[in-house]
């Protein structure tokens, strides 16, 4: 329902979709919003968009370069590039969306605790944050997959427990900022719980920056997961992964450059949506940064 | 009468240094308090006016009555009753309501302010079967359109947003509202505004006032009775048209003399006072204002004054009292003067 | 005459997304040196937006009509360098918070040695003993200790003297300060108006006090512009504007100062009503929304400038002469 505004005082109208609206009237938004829903649906219904299956190994047609066959050319082992990248992104982005998304949750919710919450629990949760983040990622990714076996399940994990100490660092100092506001002090006058100021009050408020920066980190993971792929600690072999595509090219990358260029670009391509994306949200998320009619 | 609010004895002190320092510092900086041993009292509907250069501790004063600093001594009694324990505290603060300095600021800035206003009935659990009509309600109880119930706080003018910072702390009818500075950085004809509306609701809903302002032009004509803060202590307090009219502490006669009169037939010659408020952490020994005292004299430097009872109503804390045409306001307006020559 | 200062028929606009903001219209002022001149109104009057287009500081898309006068000078069409020469040389300007004023990573002396660069002439021993004497002359006791001190280490009240003291450090024609009291507890404020008040003695460039306190207005200038949504609604001697104001906001901006009353008021008075939006300013009076003396002209026609006495002017269609 719409409400009555007087003529000098502009209301904003209440319309459908006002997220949508926010992130399609930004130029560079627009294009990552495009890039990302092209990705995910690649990535959704990848066994009926790729041409080939990705793992069907014909050594005779090794290395072939682009043609209307094999629009992506072919591998080392003669499988179809086109189709290994389609399925490549069905990996990396579930594991990059899986891993960032438990990461991002776990870091939101420990860093309020930590701002917000008793003194002694901020110096233990810090201590964690800090041993945590000093582990070498490739040691303890040998550890849990001593323990776990190798897999996808294994490699998310081994991200997640990896990456979410920074975003708890990052949302605990952001809480820290926002504890003594004015605002949060009438809330406590108010005399609301806990929960609510930090579900309501701080949460909104300091979750802005998590999302660009996991946002911004969906790639990194993505070639995360390539390096750890490549070492044998991430997606076994068969499997398609862009990180996989990535370091079969560079072992010929003077017979068949065009492997690292198609491997590599679905990677741009991906950290430049992803990226964008994050600063829309960002700017959609902050009603302060939004432009202000003049006073 | 009993009074609604008694403070006794209150201070609060900052201490310097971490916990850490404080355990392993062999020499520990010591504390100081920026409170120093506060006595108040508050009648029922009384509207009581705090005032005080920045520095003073008025803030932090509020802030304290109401359990957001901590005291290190004293007593607070509300209705009659102790505050000692947090849940103390939290009773204390469903029967009181405190407006911010900053308007804006002290609204959540991602919620809308037909949220924000109906927030405090919500936390109380006071049954709401449309929130957004509630909300409409309480925007025309103070005067403001229905349509701004789906603004955002950074949305709205200075006088708009002290307005909702009104329906907000008066939603669930406190019996004490605790305004910081309720006018800062309002213009002159809007400041009128919101003083109208919190005098209005106040005869309407009869709750008693802490306004904690330095503002002297406008508290004298909002309050009943004044506190004059300096450095953390009271020196003076009193009905606020004696105050006025006869101020018996230094201070209090500086801080009058020296509010800019909008006439220029009548331009004030000098300063009524020169140099600067000292750091708490530096108190000045006996009496603190002795080092811009027009006429401080030996005793002052040495002696800490009382804070004594003079007439009925009336408690200053100084050595030598300005009395009502008496000798010692001669002599401050010459000693005034003569240091103003120079 | 012509005064050193003049403004004549000046607007700015504002090109923004969402429209011009017409900020400042019509706004005709003069000064001459050994003058103080007040300008006072409420926030959106369109002061700040006065002084800064005086002081040739307006953004990028401000624009421009009308001319400023400087010594004969028209401002507004001076090329870039110049402006500069003439912003460093001979307008100076002392803002609300000193503190923004000061680089916080350098000593009080080092900044205020900077600010004479364009003095070649003198060396730097030289440049830091003017600095002293002037340090002194605003009232700062230890001069060469303050010198030392980094500007976080001053108080409000220190920093503002310092800042006066570095805008007076070039011997500037035209001095503005921009609500130069607002930050200061009332003492201090009123140990700068004293400050103020002294240096005028000595001082015989123009001194552009800009204030929405009327106090510090009646307290420190001779002649003073009442501002009103970017327009200048009545000018005159300062006792003229605070005993004998002719234009109903300046009477009504008069009537709601609590300073004036000494009896305690029940209600305080205010003005009703909103600033008008300044992107689509009314085609009449300014004020005649807001005006409880509003007739038939004030809604469709713009007033004159009514000249009231030599000097006393006012924007309104209820004043005669």
């Amino acid at each position: 329902m719409s409400s009555v505004a007087d003529a000098s005082l502009s209301t904003p109208d209440r319309q459908r979709f006002p997220l949508l609206r926010a992130l399609l009237a930004d130029p560079f938004t627009c294009v990552a919003l495009i890039l990302v829903t092209g990705f995910l649906i690649t990535a959704v219904f990848a066994p009926w968009l790729a041409p080939y299956s990705p793992i069907k190994i014909d050594v005779l047609h090794k290395l072939q370069p682009p043609s209307l066959a094999h629009w992506f050319g072919t591998d080392h082992l003669g499988r179809d590039l086109l189709s290994r990248v389609i399925h490549g992104a069905r990996t990396a982005l579930t594991i990059a969306m899986v891993s960032v998304a438990i990461a991002g949750a776990i870091g939101l919710l420990l860093g309020l605790i930590a701002g917000y919450g008793p003194r002694w629990l901020d110096a233990i949760l810090v201590l964690t944050f800090d041993s945590l983040n000093s582990l070498p990622m490739i040691m303890f990714a040998l550890a849990i997959i001593t323990v776990l076996g190798a897999g996808t399940g294994t490699l998310i994990i081994v991200i997640a427990a990896t990456s979410f100490p920074s975003y708890a660092r990052l949302i605990r100092a952001q809480t820290l900022a926002l504890r003594n506001s004015d605002y949060i002090l009438a809330e406590r006058l108010l005399d609301a719980s806990a929960a609510r100021i930090i579900f309501i009050h701080l949460l909104p408020n300091v979750v802005g920056p998590l999302i660009i920066l996991l946002s911004m980190d969906i790639p990194v993971v993505i070639m995360v997961e390539a390096g750890l792929s490549f070492l044998g600690l991430g997606v076994r072999p068969p499997t398609p992964s862009w990180g996989s595509i990535l370091y079969d090219g560079y072992t010929s990358i003077r017979a068949a450059p065009f492997m690292v260029i198609f491997g590599g670009l679905p990677l741009v391509l991906a950290t430049l949506g992803f990226t964008f994306l994050g600063e829309g949200l960002r700017d959609y998320l902050d009603p302060r940064l939004q432009l202000r009619r003049p006073a | 009468m009993s009074p609604l609010l008694a403070v006794e004895d209150l201070s609060v002190s900052f201490a310097r240094g971490g916990l850490l320092n404080r355990l392993i510092n062999p020499f520990p900086l010591p504390s100081f308090n920026v409170i120093d041993r506060v006595t108040l009292s508050l009648m029922p509907g009384e509207t009581l006016g705090l005032v005080g250069e920045s520095g003073s501790g008025k803030t932090t004063l509020a802030r304290t009555i109401l359990g957001l600093v901590q005291a290190a001594a004293g007593r607070i009694a509300f209705e009659g009753r102790d505050v000692k324990t947090q849940a103390d505290f939290r009773a204390m603060r469903r029967r009181s309501a405190m407006m911010f300095q900053d308007p804006v600021a002290s609204l959540s800035p991602r919620l809308r302010i037909g949220t924000l206003l109906t927030e405090p009935q919500v936390i109380q659990g006071v049954p709401m079967p449309d929130r957004r009509a509630a909300g409409r309600a309480l925007l025309a109880l103070v005067g403001l359109p229905a349509s701004f119930v789906d603004r955002f706080p950074h949305e709205l003018s200075g006088g708009q947003a002290r307005r909702v910072c009104v329906a907000r702390a008066l939603a669930m009818k406190p019996h004490l509202l605790l305004a910081d500075e309720p006018t800062a950085g309002l213009d002159v004809s809007v400041q009128g505004d919101v003083l109208n509306l919190i005098g209005e609701l106040k005869r309407e809903l009869g709750f008693a006032a802490i306004i904690v302002t330095h503002n002297l032009a406008m508290i004298r004509h909002v309050s009943d009775r004044l506190a004059i803060m300096y450095l953390g202590r009271l020196v003076e307090t009193g009905p606020t048209q004696d105050v006025f009219s006869s101020p018996m502490h230094p201070y209090t006669a500086t801080l009058i003399q020296s509010e800019p009169i909008p006439d220029p037939r009548r331009r004030g010659q000098n300063p009524a006072v020169n140099g600067e408020i000292p750091s708490v952490f530096r108190r000045p020994s006996g009496c603190e204002f002795h080092t811009r005292c027009p006429i401080a004299r030996d005793r002052c430097k040495a002696e800490a004054p009382a804070y004594r009872k003079i007439g009925a109503d009336r408690m200053v804390r100084c050595h030598f009292p300005l009395e009502t045409g008496g000798q010692e306001r001669e002599a401050f307006s010459r000693a005034s003067t003569n240091q103003r020559g120079n | 005459m012509t005064g050193a200062l003049a403004a004549r028929d000046l607007s700015v606009r504002y090109e923004t997304q969402h429209g011009s903001v017409h900020a400042l219209r019509h706004v005709d002022i003069e000064a001459h040196p050994g003058e103080v001149i007040g300008i006072v109104g409420e926030s959106g009057c369109g002061k700040s937006t006065l002084v800064t287009a005086l002081a040739n500081l307006l953004p990028a898309n401000a624009r421009i009509d009308g001319c400023i006068s400087w010594n004969g000078v028209d401002l507004a069409k001076l090329d870039a360098h110049r402006q500069r020469l003439l912003r460093g040389d001979e307008i100076a300007l002392v803002s609300q918070d000193p503190m923004t004023a000061f680089n916080p990573v350098l000593t009080i002396g080092d900044q205020l040695v900077d600010f004479q660069h364009h003095r070649k002439d003198i060396g730097r021993a030289r440049k830091r003993a003017r600095i002293a004497a002037m340090l002194g002359r605003v009232g700062i006791s230890d001069a060469e200790r303050r010198m030392q001190s980094y500007p976080h280490e001053l108080s409000g009240g220190m920093r503002q003297r310092v800042a006066i003291a570095a805008a007076l450090l070039t011997d500037p024609g035209l001095l503005i300060a921009d609500e130069p009291t607002t930050a200061l507890d009332v003492t201090m404020e009123a140990q700068i108006i004293h400050l103020l008040r002294e240096l005028r003695r000595e001082y015989n460039g123009i001194i552009i006090v800009v204030s929405h306190h009327l106090g510090v207005i009646a307290e420190l200038c001779d002649r003073v512009y009442v501002m009103y949504a970017g327009e200048v609604v009545e000018g005159g001697e300062v006792d003229a504007i605070f005993h004998d104001a002719r234009h109903p906001y300046t009477q009504a901006l008069l009537a709601c100062d609590p300073a004036r009353f000494h009896e305690r008021l029940d209600r305080l008075p205010t003005i009703p009503g909103v600033l008008p939006n300044l992107t689509a300013p009314p085609c009449g009076c300014v004020y005649a929304p807001r005006c409880d003396r509003a007739f038939a002209p004030c809604g469709t026609i713009a007033p004159p400038l009514v000249k009231l006495s030599a000097s006393h002017v006012a924007r309104c269609h209820a004043v005669t002469p």
